[in-house]
């Protein structure tokens, strides 16, 4: 089990991290999403004990993390950033793991390295970016961790490595009863893997949740009067978005969906259309009432205009 | 217990990542131990040969000694280790490979001690393997002696000063997350205590009037550390050193390097991986290198005014200097700053610790003045001293008083002799002229429990009874200092440093028959330990042995006051030349006037009027030069040289060049009093 309390950690002065709490249970695959530079770098570098905290513990198996081998054994950590020895070869970086992981298992390695046809004898500085992340997650892999960090766990791979990443991670966790913490932009994978899902935003954190409740929480309403209406006529709901064209608005409601459907239906609408959200735009509502997002149309107004346009104005 | 202080995973990838650095270091090393062996050979061989005419009877075989496989691997320690620990720390200056080295399961000490040991595992193949290869291919080689237990002398040498090496790196790339601040910081490391020390002596002895290094001091700047123990005696050009003081750098040396290591050890558990790629771990650190450099500048600039605000020194030139140096100082300050942070902002924020760095230069100048002014404000005291002792001669060959460092310190008992070195003393102290001094004495004075050495000039008969006590102190056994040498042996070579000596070419043989009679004399007179001494002031030239047994070198004075010696001097010289005499050689050069021939040379006056010696130079081209060589010529062609010393003489040694033809002629002439005094008029009127 991972447990963070109160994690805090600054970068001269700027806080990346404020007062995060949380609780991972074993055989977990915890998703991690957020904004840029929301902190879920940083919180996997102090879970993977290479940062230490300003403020707050984070403990693994009830023990602290931080210059702790014996914990550290248990864990692989994939960054954003890859490192690899230089000029090293996969079957060197293998040696290397080998030395230092006491469970690293070297028959899964090349069992791996095959399975994602990778050549183990050449140089890694030759390979493709999504080649390197394969590389690093199959060295991770086979360290036989119990504990499994990835960030921008698909970054750079394409659509049949990241399924059979996923299966791999997946597999891993029922077998073995391992955890999972993957962070990735794509939610669309995140949300095929995860059991439960995290949103960090400006080094805090905003929400964690199962997926499966997280998806029937929040959900999108299309409804119709015949009458003139504003936002107003929702105030009693508690509502992310509010978008309206001509009669019918398209309202992001949180809560209980039958009880919401209940009280519109009340209200005597001509249209009432309940649709799932997908994780992305679960997202993506929850920024923008974070006050994260950007008005396009002024965006696009401001790109197509000329430059003689702009100095008139 | 193993996994905790020694990790054997990052032991054997660091040594596998330093290889490429490592065999490149062996490659080098063993090339240049084959093609040495090789080249000494062939070359011994080929100079015995020509020396000896191949009639040697001694084959010399050039000794490969500690003294040189320590300065071929002086790079080992100076170049390579250095290369080693920064490609071995490298992974410290960027962000994704320090994160990945933190990530590892292994305690911080553990991977560092790993490390460390990879490095000196690379340092130590690359000063044994090479050697082992080239003791074997010395094996066969009659001409080149491997002296083993010089070679595990040279190796220990060698480790120690990578163990040093090693240290001072770890600590200065521990403090610091960049390649330039990592070399920085390590510069840092290693020149700051010395620094300090050069900066204490320069206080408490340069700005101290007739001042001596403080012997300790040497000791631990040159010989507490087996690098600078080695490279002064490289300077000095004396082997001899080496073996005499081969331990006295090791432990320190070791010490100090481990010392540094375990503080390097220490920032390396502390420091954050986040750290990487910044100039160094926080800001405090970022402060005090920037203030240490700084104030190297600042304190060399307060030692020139030190001279010129107590000493009254007009040079301007000095005053440049302090203004220039101060400068510098402040340009470094911030220019550190801003090269190791490339931010404008933080050069600012740097501005505002300026009074701070400003208030310790002024703290360090008001040091320096106090202990200056101190060292300076010292009166001798002979009866309140505890006691005085010589620790060394300077300013003279020491060899013409048979002594060396083995000898000193000899404490004075004489009171007599003990009050006229402090009156001395006293007397330049207060700034009077001294007397005529024929050298410099380094003595010891305790008084009231404080030690000060200084330098003592002392004239001529103040020597004399100062070098009987030291000799009798010391038993001198001359005999063992002047070995004897027959014919054809090949372990001692001879030169000459004399202006005749290329004109007349003297053999090996020549030398050692002048040595030999030389030997004679020495051991033959009333005073042999004082006997160079006392002929010094009248010698022609100098005669320099050298042992290859057991290395040693002696230079030793030939002079008119050597009877014997000097009659085979000029016996030998005309051996050698056709044209004996003065005369002579002016006559065939004469013959042959053409452009360009010359003739240059010395003469020595030998009476009590005219005491004096003058070079004089002459050319057949102009007419003055030419007229006054004739005025020469005409006084001497009366005479025949006879080679006695005894009487009033002047000695005439000669060179001649035409046109790559060297002539040469010595001789002592005795004249009579008017044409001594014509000589003399003309050489005071044409020549210094």
């Amino acid at each position: 089990m991972i447990s963070a309390e109160l994690l805090t950690k600054e970068f001269g002065g700027y806080k990346a991290l404020d007062d995060v709490s949380c609780v991972i249970p074993e055989g977990c695959i915890y998703g991690m999403v957020g904004s840029n530079g929301a902190g879920k770098s940083t919180f996997l570098r102090l879970v993977s004990g290479i940062y230490r905290p300003e403020k707050g513990t984070v403990m693994i198996d009830d023990e602290p993390v931080y210059e702790n081998p014996d914990i550290k054994n248990r864990i692989a950590f994939v960054p954003d950033d890859l490192y690899f020895v230089y000029n090293a070869t996969m079957r060197r970086m293998a040696k290397f793991y080998a030395g230092v992981y006491r469970d690293f298992d070297a028959e899964r390695f090349e069992f791996l390295a095959k399975t994602f046809k990778l050549d183990p004898a050449k140089p890694i500085s030759t390979f493709s970016k999504g080649m390197k992340r394969q590389a690093a997650i199959i060295l991770a892999i086979s360290c036989r961790p119990k504990y499994l960090f990835l960030d921008e766990t698909f970054d750079g791979l394409d659509p049949v490595m990241r399924t059979l990443v996923k299966s791999i991670i997946c597999r891993d966790v029922e077998e073995r009863k391992a955890t999972a913490i993957l962070t990735s932009h794509s939610l669309r994978e995140l949300e095929d893997t995860c059991d439960q899902l995290a949103l960090l935003h400006k080094g805090g954190l905003i929400f964690e949740s199962d997926i499966s409740e997280l998806k029937t929480s929040l959900f999108k309403v299309q409804v119709a009067f015949l009458d003139d209406y504003g936002k107003d006529r929702f105030k009693e709901l508690e509502m992310l978005h509010f978008a309206k064209s001509g009669s019918v608005s398209n309202l992001i409601l949180r809560g209980d969906k039958e009880e919401v459907t209940a009280f519109l239906w009340k209200m005597n609408p001509v249209i009432l259309d309940v649709l799932p959200l997908t994780l992305e735009e679960v997202f993506t509502y929850e920024m923008e009432a974070l006050g994260y997002s950007f008005n396009l149309e002024e965006i696009g107004d401001v790109l197509t205009e000329s430059k003689e346009e702009r100095y008139e104005g | 217990m193993k996994g905790r202080f020694f990790s054997e995973g990052i032991f054997r990838e660091h040594f596998r990542q330093l290889k490429i650095v490592g065999i490149i270091g062996v490659v080098l090393y063993t090339l240049f131990g084959v093609f040495s062996s090789v080249g000494m050979n062939i070359s011994e061989t080929r100079v015995t040969d020509i020396d000896y005419n191949g009639s040697f009877n001694t084959v010399y075989a050039e000794k490969i000694d500690s003294i040189y496989l320590c300065t071929v691997q002086l790079l080992i320690p100076l170049i390579f280790v250095p290369l080693l620990m920064l490609v071995a720390f490298h992974f410290l200056t960027k962000r994704n490979s320090s994160d990945f080295y933190h990530a590892l399961p292994v305690k911080r000490e553990a991977a560092y001690s790993g490390i460390l040991a990879a490095v000196f595992a690379w340092a130590f193949i690359i000063t044994v393997l090479p050697l082992i290869v080239m003791w074997a291919v010395c094996l066969p080689l009659k001409a080149v002696d491997f002296a083993f237990v010089e070679a595990l002398k040279a190796m220990l040498n060698t480790l120690v000063s990578c163990l040093f090496i090693m240290g001072v790196t770890a600590l200065g790339i521990n403090i610091s997350g960049t390649l330039f601040t990592n070399i920085i910081s390590s510069g840092i490391v290693l020149v700051l205590p010395r620094f300090i020390i050069v900066m204490c002596w320069l206080i408490s002895c340069a700005t101290v009037a007739n001042s001596v290094m403080d012997y300790h001091v040497i000791r631990l700047m040159l010989y507490g550390n087996p690098i600078t123990k080695l490279v002064y005696i490289l300077g000095s050009y004396n082997a001899n050193y080496f073996t005499r003081y081969f331990t006295s750098g090791l432990l320190p040396g070791a010490v100090e390097g481990l010392a540094y290591m375990s503080a390097g050890c220490l920032f390396f558990k502390l420091r954050k991986s986040e750290s990487a790629s910044m100039s160094s771990i926080n800001k405090g650190v970022q402060s005090i290198i920037r203030h240490v450099l700084a104030l190297v500048f600042s304190t060399i600039a307060s030692v020139f005014l030190l001279e010129r605000v107590w000493y009254g020194y007009s040079d301007e030139l000095e005053i440049f200097m302090a203004v220039l140096f101060y400068v510098l100082a402040i340009v470094v300050y911030f220019l550190y700053e801003l090269v190791t942070t490339r931010k404008w902002r933080s050069v600012a924020k740097s501005a505002r610790q300026l009074p701070f760095f400003v208030g310790m230069t002024v703290a360090i100048f008001v040091i320096m003045s106090a202990i200056s002014i101190n060292g300076n404000n010292y009166r001798m005291n002979a009866e309140n001293a505890e006691y005085i002792k010589v620790i060394g001669i300077s300013g003279f060959w020491s060899d013409e008083y048979f002594l060396d460092a083995d000898d000193f310190p000899v404490e004075i008992k004489d009171t007599e002799l003990k009050n006229r070195i402090a009156e001395t003393y006293n007397r330049d102290a207060d700034g009077m002229n001294p007397n005529f001094s024929v050298g410099s004495v380094m003595v010891a004075v305790k008084e009231n429990g404080v030690t000060r050495k200084r330098y003592v000039f002392l004239n001529e008969e103040c020597m004399e009874s100062l070098l009987g006590e030291i000799y009798s102190a010391a038993g001198i056994d001359i005999s063992e200092k002047l070995p004897e040498i027959k014919g054809g042996d090949a372990r001692y070579r001879f030169y000459l440093y004399w202006n005749l000596e290329e004109p007349c070419a003297l053999t090996v043989e020549d030398m050692r028959r002048l040595y030999g009679s030389l030997r004679t004399e020495v051991l033959e007179s009333e005073n042999p330990a004082g006997f160079f001494f006392e002929v010094r002031d009248q010698k022609v030239c100098m005669l320099g042995l050298v042992t290859y047994d057991g290395y040693g070198e002696l230079e030793m004075p030939i002079s008119i006051k050597m009877p014997k010696t000097f009659g085979l001097l000029q016996e030998i010289i005309n051996e050698h030349n056709e044209t004996g005499s003065f005369a002579g050689m002016y006559e065939y050069v004469f013959d042959r006037t053409v452009y360009g021939a010359m003739v240059n040379g010395r003469i020595y006056f030998g009476s009590d009027e005219y005491n004096e010696s003058k070079y004089y130079s002459a050319s057949f081209d102009t007419d003055e030069d030419g007229e006054s060589l004739r005025q020469i010529y005409d006084i001497l062609k009366k005479y025949e040289p006879d080679g006695d010393v005894s009487g009033k003489n002047v000695i005439i040694e000669s060179t001649s060049w035409y046109y790559g033809e060297y002539r040469a002629s010595f001789g002592v002439y005795n004249l009579s009093d008017d044409d001594m005094s014509e000589l003399w008029s003309i050489f005071e009127k044409n020549y210094d």
